[in-house]
């Protein structure tokens, strides 16, 4: 009898297809935005469940996106500064420098894997219970975890996890090109773009976003003839118009070609060439590039893919983003829903903000996320960073405004470096000179634009900035002299 | 474990300024973290009468959290223990022994009395209580100026801010103190913060319209825009719910098994003789599919009793068949009554008089067959585990039919 039972639980377990378990909080989706989020929630308190489909967390911004980019970006700049600088710097290099594909993808896929291991390891520190598999809704208050094939350690069963809050961060996904099949070979994506095993002698980019600006910056340092195509007639995205024309103009200088006002109108795969034709937006004028790859770089969408998110009734806009409240909810107070699935601009670090505020929303009933102070940043050379708010923006808002300007050659930390290009733009209030908005196009600007960040929370004056004490010799001290500028005037230009 | 220097005020004050007074100074409960309100004694390191030196660790603390060492800051004495190794729920800053200097002589020292340690522990705590309500009392009011702002949008100053260098050099400039300008300069800034503007806009240097102006738009935009969200309709919504049901990998809705039979019928076998044979084969097949046991019942540790006790509600069908018979050459034949043959003895033509006829030229017979097709479709019922299965077997042993030829 005994006997029995002991191998009959092997078939009874077969029929159980769906385990259930119980937690205060789930976050479907492990993403800059989602597992911020859980570890927000457990650190309050919360038993936190996180499920994520990939098998690493981190999200597009860990995996494809912010990291890995970055990496290709600061070590095809050092492979181009040894190449092109170097001699007037009186480093004189014996021998050729080369590039080795192989092993530049791999410094990159190491990073990668740190990192995303790294996030693993503050779930367990967290006690953040990490289920990999697909996150479907339920209902409104549970979510079904489903295996998904072929993923090391993914859940082998059907897990109903049970829950009385749950915040969506699904993220988004590559637009596609209407009529262009990405084979993520000749045509790629911006992932495909991260790596290519061989370095493109004709690159096209449709779309001179921060994307495709990034991604052109890296081939065309390591040697590629980069093409951009972008429909509109300024590249940038959401940039100061000065400083995206200033941006332009820059990587120009360093061999990237471009073709504004253009608009595609189709894309093949020949063999190993790819073949693209285009039309001027405004005069109709036809053409055909040819390029060895074409990167699809147009943006991005929400992406809700098997989430069940319309079966319990969650709204969707036209755009395929979830609609929320304020105060980051969905028709049901009790699903929040944070990051690029939902509005505002697509960027990790405004889904980091909104993780924290969405774990607090559910804890103490209160959040915060300034909307109005999200930093963007373009990691070309120089660099491109901005917060608050654009000149085009003030004039459309009818907003008195006064600009001050601070060119990086009068900076002596960047003359020492020998990297002067760009400069510091700050736009204050006419009359309260309250800082509305700040622009940097130079040396280090990703970092410099904190202090930006900073200023504006506190609701300062130029005033204000060009009073804290900076150190000497920084690159900061432009920025402190360009707010000195706004107001009254710079010492050093 | 980790080590954290508590710098015990009363501890330095012993050491540097109170020698002369041989008094013994309380060493009040460290606070190891901002939130911890008591801990216990774990293990005090030394005995009363030790000398010990900054640095050393002089006890462990339990929180709620965490057993955290407590070093000296300073060189010093133990000069007596108020709560014992285990000692718990000690409130921050309660006395938990007097320490002395170096030099000093227990013998001849100076014990404050408990209630005056007390008393000097408490401040601590009372501050900390008073610091809370006046925050509190502050964001109420400023939550509730800046429910019901003033005319211009503004509200009361914050009374616990850092005043800006824009801010202090302009009240300076203008001979105004501090705390008339919290008084009276109404703020823009968020949490109550007064800006360069709003002095400015007090001092009547600038126009409190457009300061208005601009703190609206400000605070306008750090909110997500949410006003004109134009909802998907309904029918988009649901086709994209399909292409992601597509999309996703193998999940299709209601599982239906298609499968098409070819019949070759001897030419003198009515239709409604066919048919009545299949409709009989299929229930027979029905039956025998919803009956077979699914494992190996010739293991030995096979046991039907057990079995049956797995079956999720025995009695129910497992699939629903379907399913249409299609004559392939529609020709006009001829009708004979016979008694009713099953279908195998109409695929063989066993059982009728063709015995002979078979025996003799198996091409001919072929040439006098019909060719049906029987067009099959189960419907599974996947509420039940074991459905999928059995209705595989089902049209395993439907399409024998097929194999007869």
């Amino acid at each position: 009898m005994l006997r029995f039972n002991s191998t009959r639980s092997f078939s009874s377990s077969a029929l159980l297809k769906t385990v259930t378990k119980k937690h205060d909080l789930v976050v479907i989706g492990g993403g800059p935005g989602g597992y911020v989020a859980a570890i927000k929630a457990a650190q309050l308190g919360y038993d936190v469940a996180c499920v994520e489909k990939r098998g690493r967390l981190g999200g597009t911004c860990l995996n494809v996106g912010c990291i890995p980019s970055k990496a290709l970006l600061n070590n095809s700049h050092l492979y181009h500064q040894m190449k092109t600088d170097a001699k007037q710097r009186g480093i004189d290099i014996n021998g050729e420098i080369n590039i080795n594909v192989a092993q530049f993808q791999k410094a990159k896929d190491t990073v990668v894997k740190q990192l995303t291991g790294g996030i693993e390891m503050l779930f367990k520190k967290n006690g953040v219970t990490y289920y990999k598999g697909l996150g479907a809704f339920e209902t409104d208050k549970s979510v079904k975890v489903l295996p998904v094939e072929g993923l090391e350690g993914s859940v082998t069963e059907d897990h109903l996890l049970e829950s009385d809050r749950i915040i969506v961060a699904t993220g988004s996904e590559v637009t596609p090109f209407p009529g262009i099949t990405i084979d993520e070979e000749r045509i790629v994506s911006s992932t495909g773009a991260l790596s290519l095993k061989e370095i493109p002698k004709k690159l096209a980019i449709i779309g001179g976003g921060i994307i495709g600006l990034e991604m052109g910056s890296v081939y065309s340092r390591l040697g590629s003839k980069v093409t951009v195509i972008e429909f509109q007639p300024q590249i940038g995205a959401t940039m100061d118009g000065e400083v995206a024309q200033t941006t332009q103009k820059i990587l120009k200088k360093q061999g990237l070609d471009f073709k504004l006002s253009t608009k595609v109108l189709s894309a093949s795969r020949n063999g190993d060439v790819v073949d693209i034709e285009v039309e001027g937006a405004k005069n109709g004028k036809k053409e055909s590039l040819q390029a060895d790859v074409l990167l699809v770089a147009v943006g991005r969408r929400p992406y809700v893919a098997g989430l069940n998110a319309e079966k319990i009734g969650l709204e969707v806009d036209k755009r395929g983003r979830l609609v929320i409240d304020e105060q980051l909810s969905t028709k049901f107070p009790h699903v929040k829903v944070i990051g690029d699935v939902t509005f505002g601009p697509m960027l990790a670090h405004k889904a980091e903000e909104e993780g924290i505020a969405a774990a607090e929303y559910f804890k103490v009933g209160h959040g915060h996320v300034n909307y109005g102070n999200i930093p963007a940043v373009m990691y070309s050379h120089p660099e491109v960073a901005w917060v608050g708010k654009t000149e085009e923006q003030l004039k459309e808002a009818g907003i008195q405004y006064k600009i001050g300007k601070f060119p990086f050659i009068a900076n002596s930390r960047a003359k020492t470096n020998m990297d002067t290009e760009g400069f510091v733009k700050i736009l204050i209030d006419a009359e309260s000179e309250r800082l509305l908005g700040a622009h940097i196009i130079g040396p280090n600007a990703g970092e410099m634009i904190a202090e930006a960040g900073l200023a504006l929370e506190y609701g300062a004056s130029a005033e204000d900035i060009a009073r804290v004490c900076h150190a000497h010799p920084t690159l900061s001290e432009a920025f402190k002299e360009a707010n000195l500028a706004a107001y009254a005037k710079p010492i050093n230009f | 474990m980790f080590r954290l220097a508590i710098k015990n005020r009363a501890c330095l004050r012993q050491l540097h300024q109170c020698r002369t007074m041989l008094k013994a100074q309380a060493f009040g409960m460290p606070a190891m973290s901002p939130t911890m309100e008591r801990g216990g004694v774990v293990d005090w390191k030394f005995k009363a009468g030790d000398t010990f030196s900054a640095g050393d660790v002089l006890l462990e603390v339990e929180t709620d959290k965490a057993t955290i060492d407590v070093e000296a800051q300073d060189d010093g004495k133990l000069a007596k223990i108020l709560k014992e190794n285990g000692a718990k729920d000690i409130p921050v800053g309660e006395p938990i022994a007097y320490i002395a200097d170096v030099d000093d002589d227990l013998a001849t020292l100076e014990f404050p009395k408990p209630v005056e340690a007390k008393k000097e522990s408490k401040p601590v705590e009372t501050k900390k209580e008073e610091a809370k309500p006046v925050e509190k009392t502050d964001k109420k009011k400023q939550t509730s100026a800046s429910k019901t702002p003033s005319k211009n949008g503004s509200v009361q100053a914050n009374a616990s801010q850092t005043l800006f260098p824009s801010v202090l050099s302009l009240l300076e400039e203008n001979n105004i103190s501090t705390a008339d300008a919290l008084d009276k300069i109404k703020a823009t800034g968020p949490n109550g913060r007064i800006l360069k503007g709003d002095v400015l806009a007090y001092l009547g240097k600038i126009s409190q319209d457009s300061l208005n102006k601009v703190t609206e738009y400000i605070k306008s935009h750090e909110k997500l825009d949410l006003t004109n969200i134009e909802l998907r309709p309904a029918r988009e919504t649901a086709a994209a719910a399909a292409a992601a049901q597509a999309a996703k990998p193998a999940k299709p809705l209601p599982l239906v098994l298609s499968e098409q039979i070819t019949l070759h019928v001897p030419e003198n076998v009515t239709y409604s003789q066919l048919s009545a044979a299949i409709a009989s084969y299929v229930k027979e097949c029905s039956f025998l599919a919803h009956d077979e046991p699914l494992t190996n019942d010739a293991s030995e540790l096979y046991d039907p009793l057990f079995e049956e006790l797995l079956v999720q509600e025995p009695t129910k069908p497992r699939f629903k068949v379907t399913y249409n018979i299609v004559d392939l050459e529609p020709t006009p034949r001829h009708r004979t009554s016979s008694p009713q043959p099953d279908i195998f003895d109409l695929l063989s033509g066993t059982t009728t008089q063709e015995l002979q006829q078979e025996a003799s030229a198996v091409s001919k017979q072929q040439q006098t067959r019909h060719e049906y097709a029987l067009n099959v479709s189960v419907a599974v019922d996947e509420s039940l585990t074991d459905a999928k299965q059995r209705a595989e077997n089902f049209v395993a042993q439907l399409s024998n039919l097929e194999l007869f030829q």
